[in-house]
C-alpha cells in the first residue's frame, strides 16, 4: 500500500489518517533526489580534516600501544564481568532499535 | 555553540570506528575552532567505559592474538582519559535522576542536562536517530559540519575560561555549602578571611557584602559623619563618593595624575581643611595610587587613609600588596574584578585590632554578642556561597595576576607607536593587576564604532566624572574644576581584558583599533 506523507524535522506525518497494528514497522519511503542534501564530507575545509586526523592518530597511538606481558595479567573481577554482560545487553537492545552503541 | 557529546560519538572517535570516526572527530574540531566548548556528561562514565571496551574487544578480536579482556578494559580507560582531557565534565544533577518514566534513561538524562544552558547555546552531538528525532537540540555530525558556526565573539571580560579550569572545585564548593546549610557566616567565611590575610599580608580581614559596603563600613568604623570631609578623586566608580555622602559627610575631590589617572598627591594638601577626617585614594584600572606619598601627607595631618582597592586587589606597590598599604584597605569581589565571586562581595583589611573588632560589629548590625548592639551597623555579611567560590578562585589568583600582566604586555607591544593612542603607564614601584586595560584614544568614538562593527567590545568608562554627576550637584563643583579627570573621561577606552585573552584575539583588537585610527583621519 502506498501512502502520502510529509517529512518534517525527523517525523513523517501521513496526509490521511491511518492506524497501524504495531508501534514500530518497517517502511520504504520514496524521497525526491532534489531533497537530498548534496553536502559531502570532502567539501569540508582541508585543515578540519587534518585536525580531525591528528586527534584520531593520537588516540590510535594509545589504542595500538603494546600491551604488558601476559605474566602480569589479572582476570576481570566478578563485578567487571557483570558490567560487561549488562552493557552487552544494552548494545544488543540498541542494535535491535537501529541505534549506534 | 557548545556540544554535549553523546556516547556513540565518543566511541567513534576513541575506537576509530569506521566509517564514522573522521566525521565525528571533525564535528568536535569544528566546535572548538568556532570557540565552542565540548562537554561530556559525568553520568555517562560507566557507559563510556564499557561500550568502548566492547568496541575495542571487537577490534582486537580480528587480530591474531587478542589481548586479555582486562587489558582491553584498561586500554578503554586510557583512551577515554586522553579523549576527555580537553573536554568539560557536565555534572549529573539531582533533576536528572528521576527519569524512570522515560523510554531511554541515558537519553532523557542528556536531554534534561541541556536545560541548565542558555537556549541556543548547546546541542547534543549524536548519530542516534531516535535521539535526533526526540530532541530538537540534537544534531548529527554531518549536519553540524554543514551548519555555519558563528565564531565566538571576544568577551569584554571572559569568566567562562576560568570557570572551566576550576569547575570541579567550584561545583564541590557550592554543593558543600548547600549540604552543610550554614548559608550565613558558614565556615568558608573564616577560611576565606584567613587565606586573604595570608595573601595580602594583613593582620585582619573582614569580608563583607560588597566593595561599596567595605568602604561604607570603613568610614563608619572611623566615625565619619555629618559635616566631616573626606578627600577623594572625581575619576572613579560612584561608590567611592557615594558612601561618603550616605553618611552625610562631604566628598572633597582632588584631580588625578595624567599618567596613572590616580589621585595626584601634589594636590591633596590644598584640599585638606579642619573638617577633613580621612583621605580615600582609589587604585584605578588595577594600579595602586601613590600610597607612599599619600601616607606621608596623611601622617603630617594625622589623617587616616582608606585605600579603595576595589579594582586593584592583587596589585603591588613597592613590594606590598594592595589593601596592605594604609590603615584600612577595601576591595570588591564583583564578578568582573580581578578576584571576583558570582555575585556581590567585598573585604576590608587592617592591622589595627580595635578597628577590626569594630568592623566585625558593624558588619552584623553593630552586634557585639547576641542581641547586644553597642553601635549602629549594617547587614553587611558576605554570603557563605560567595566565600566558597572565592576560596576556589583564590587558589589560582596569583597565577592569574601574572597572566593579566602578560596580556597587558602584549597589548602594549601591539599598540606601541599607534598614532593617537596612549597605552597605560605604570608608575615606578607599581605592578598593576590590570583589572582593565585602558588606553587613551584621541578619536575614541570612531575607534569604538570600528570595534563594534567587528563585534569587539570596547567600553569607555568613566565618561562622566563624579563632580559633574547630578547626584553631587549640591557639592557646587563645575566643569573645568578637575581638568585632568575631565580630559581622561573624554578619551578613555577599555579593551577586552582577562587572564585568558588569547594572542589571536589581542591581534584582532589591535588591528581594529589601528583601522579606527586610520578611518578617523580620513
Amino acid at each position: 500500500m502506498q501512502l502520502e506523507a510529509i517529512y518534517e524535522q525527523g517525523r513523517l506525518k501521513f496526509l490521511k489518517p491511518v492506524r497501524f497494528k504495531s508501534d514500530r514497522i518497517y517502511l520504504k519511503v520514496e524521497v525526491p533526489d532534489s531533497e537530498i542534501s548534496s553536502h559531502r564530507l570532502q567539501d569540508i575545509p582541508k585543515d578540519l580534516h587534518e585536525q580531525a586526523k591528528s586527534l584520531l592518530d593520537r588516540l590510535a597511538t594509545i589504542r595500538n600501544a603494546p600491551f604488558p606481558a601476559e605474566a602480569q595479567v589479572l582476570a576481570p573481577t566478578h563485578r567487571q564481568l557483570e558490567r560487561i554482560e549488562a552493557f552487552e545487553l544494552r548494545a544488543k537492545y540498541r542494535e535491535q532499535q537501529g541505534r549506534p552503541a | 555553540m557548545d556540544l554535549l557529546i553523546d556516547v556513540c560519538i565518543a566511541i567513534d572517535v576513541c575506537s576509530g570506528r569506521s566509517p564514522h570516526a573522521q566525521c565525528s572527530a571533525m564535528a568536535l574540531q569544528h566546535c572548538l575552532n568556532a570557540g565552542g566548548q565540548l562537554w561530556l556528561y559525568a553520568g555517562s562514565m560507566q557507559t563510556l567505559e564499557y561500550t568502548l571496551y566492547r568496541e575495542l574487544k571487537r577490534l582486537f578480536a580480528a587480530e591474531a592474538s587478542a589481548p586479555p579482556n582486562i587489558f582491553i578494559l584498561q586500554r578503554s580507560r586510557e583512551l577515554l582519559q586522553a579523549f576527555a582531557a580537553d573536554k568539560h565534565w557536565l555534572a549529573a544533577l539531582a533533576g536528572e535522576g528521576d527519569v524512570w518514566d522515560a523510554e531511554d534513561l541515558e537519553e532523557e538524562q542528556l536531554i534534561r542536562a541541556l536545560d541548565r544552558f542558555k537556549p541556543g547555546t548547546i546541542q547534543i552531538l549524536t548519530r542516534d536517530n531516535l535521539l535526533l528525532q526526540k530532541c530538537k537540540n540534537a544534531v548529527h555530525p554531518e549536519d553540524y559540519l554543514t551548519e555555519n558556526q558563528n565564531t565566538k565573539s571576544i568577551d569584554f571580560i571572559d569568566l567562562m575560561t576560568q570557570q572551566g579550569l576550576i569547575r570541579a572545585g567550584l561545583e564541590n564548593a557550592i554543593h558543600r555549602v548547600i549540604h552543610h546549610g550554614q548559608y550565613i557566616m558558614g565556615p568558608e567565611i573564616k577560611q576565606l578571611e584567613e587565606k586573604l590575610c595570608e595573601f595580602v599580608g594583613s593582620r585582619h580581614c573582614i569580608t563583607c557584602a560588597s566593595g561599596t559596603d567595605a568602604l561604607l563600613m570603613a568610614l563608619m568604623a572611623l566615625d565619619i559623619g555629618p559635616g566631616d570631609e573626606v578627600v577623594t578623586v572625581p575619576y572613579t566608580w560612584i561608590s567611592t563618593a557615594e558612601v561618603i555622602a550616605l553618611l552625610k559627610a562631604r566628598p572633597v575631590f582632588v584631580d588625578v595624575q595624567p599618567d596613572t589617572f590616580n589621585m595626584d598627591p601634589d594636590l591633596i594638601e590644598a584640599a585638606i581643611t579642619p573638617k577633613t577626617r580621612a583621605i580615600m585614594p582609589v587604585g584605578i584600572y588595577g594600579q595602586c595610587a601613590d600610597m607612599t606619598r599619600i601616607n606621608i601627607i596623611a601622617q603630617n595631618y594625622n589623617l587616616p587613609v582608606i585605600e579603595d582597592g576595589a579594582q586593584c586587589f592583587g596589585a603591588i606597590h613597592h613590594g606590598r600588596f594592595s589593601c596592605k598599604l594604609s590603615l584600612i584597605g577595601c576591595t570588591s569581589f564583583f564578578p568582573s574584578k580581578p578576584l571576583g565571586c558570582y555575585g556581590d562581595g567585598g573585604a576590608i583589611f587592617t592591622d589595627d585590632d580595635a578597628l577590626a573588632d569594630k568592623l566585625c560589629q558593624i558588619r552584623i548590625h553593630g552586634q557585639k554578642v547576641k542581641h547586644q548592639h553597642p553601635v549602629v551597623g549594617i547587614n553587611g555579611r558576605l554570603d557563605t556561597l560567595q566565600a566558597a567560590i572565592l576560596l576556589e578562585k583564590l587558589s589560582i589568583f596569583h597565577n592569574e595576576c601574572n597572566l593579566r600582566r602578560q596580556v597587558a604586555g602584549r597589548y602594549d607591544a601591539l599598540l606601541a607607536g599607534t598614532a593617537g593612542i596612549r597605552t597605560p603607564i605604570i608608575a615606578d614601584g607599581n605592578q598593576s593587576v590590570f583589572a582593565q586595560y585602558t588606553i587613551l584614544a584621541d578619536n575614541r568614538d570612531e575607534i569604538t564604532n570600528v570595534l563594534q562593527a567587528s563585534n569587539i567590545p570596547g567600553v569607555a568608562y568613566y565618561t562622566r566624572c563624579l563632580h559633574l554627576q547630578e547626584a553631587f550637584a549640591d557639592l557646587g563643583y563645575k566643569a573645568g574644576d578637575f581638568p585632568v579627570a575631565e580630559q581622561v573621561a573624554t578619551r578613555c577606552l577599555s579593551l577586552p581584558m582577562s587572564p585568558y585573552v588569547s594572542e589571536v584575539e589581542q591581534e584582532m583588537v589591535a588591528q581594529e583599533i589601528k583601522k579606527g585610527v586610520v578611518s578617523s583621519t580620513l
